[in-house]
């Protein structure tokens, strides 16, 4: 489930890890809808579903990276 | 017999409509039947139609999807809680939160197995490839793992270990893009990750064609 209203600290880490990617890279959502750039960061800013579960996906990554979940996974 | 609905309205649907074809020749190198309903063949009419008339075994469904249906071109639904034709049938749905609720429903009126996503189903797509979706290495980093769920099938083997197969795969590309110098390489890995985290099976893990 994603979170309601997105946290502050949350919401700016994830933003300037998404102004540092490169321009190139679209995000397809489930054969629904393609995101450039720039629409994933003004669905961040809006807090639009999108929005809030790419903040939750991103977030998701960082915390298993920091607790070795993903390095577990990789083996 | 296999059934597989591949619109391609928008460029995500193109996308996966493309890498479709890998789907498609596998079960033409093995005489496996197939029913390809590409682009505008994706509606509900033909789909009900085709399914009434050949019962398949394998149903690979491609499009945008809820936690409650499944869409074919242009987004009309093909399938949602009150069909339940597809009895010990399993279904692959490569499409969004289907697995959140409708995979259950399906299983509960009779289906074998559902094999799906809890979550959005996310690609990374390169804006200089999208013309020809087949080019995108970055694409194809998501959707060949997602291939090999169908391909297993095809080859005969069971749901949970078609499922296996694609998630070691997926873990494989993780951990290749962990360890590459490639551009984007954290916003990769973290939807990678993502998918590998909303796949599931309901139903009989068992289920085979």
């Amino acid at each position: 489930m994603t979170i309601n209203k997105i946290d502050k600290n949350q919401k700016e880490l994830v933003l300037a890890r998404i102004q540092a990617y490169s321009d190139d890279i679209e995000i397809a959502v489930g054969g629904e809808k393609s995101y450039s750039k720039q629409e994933i960061l003004d669905n961040i800013e809006s807090e639009t579903e999108v929005g809030k579960e790419i903040v939750d996906i991103q977030m998701n990554y960082l915390r298993d990276l920091v607790n070795g979940n993903l390095y577990k996974l990789i083996g | 017999m296999v059934l597989i609905t591949r619109p391609n309205h928008d460029l995500a649907t193109n996308y996966l409509c493309s890498f479709s074809e890998e789907i498609i020749s596998t079960c033409t190198k093995r005489s496996v039947k197939y029913i390809d309903l590409k682009g505008l063949k994706a509606q509900k009419v033909l789909f009900d139609s085709y399914i009434k008339k050949n019962r398949p075994k394998f149903m690979i469904i491609n499009g945008h999807g809820s936690e409650l249906a499944i869409g074919g071109f242009d987004n009309e639904i093909l399938i949602d809680k009150y069909v339940v034709e597809y009895e010990k049938s399993i279904i692959y749905a490569r499409s969004c939160k289907s697995a959140a609720k409708l995979g259950s429903v399906l299983v509960k009126s009779g289906l074998g197995a559902f094999i799906g996503y809890t979550k959005n189903y996310v690609v990374l797509l390169s804006r200089k490839r999208n013309t020809n979706p087949l080019l995108d290495n970055v694409a194809r980093l998501f959707l060949e793992p997602s291939n090999l769920i169908a391909i297993s099938i095809i080859k005969g083997n069971t749901v949970k270990d078609a499922d296996a197969k694609s998630k070691k795969a997926l873990i494989k590309n993780l951990k290749e893009v962990l360890s590459s110098k490639m551009k984007d390489r954290d916003e990769v890995a973290a939807y990678l990750l993502h998918d590998i985290n909303s796949q599931v099976v309901i139903g009989d893990s068992e289920a085979k064609m």
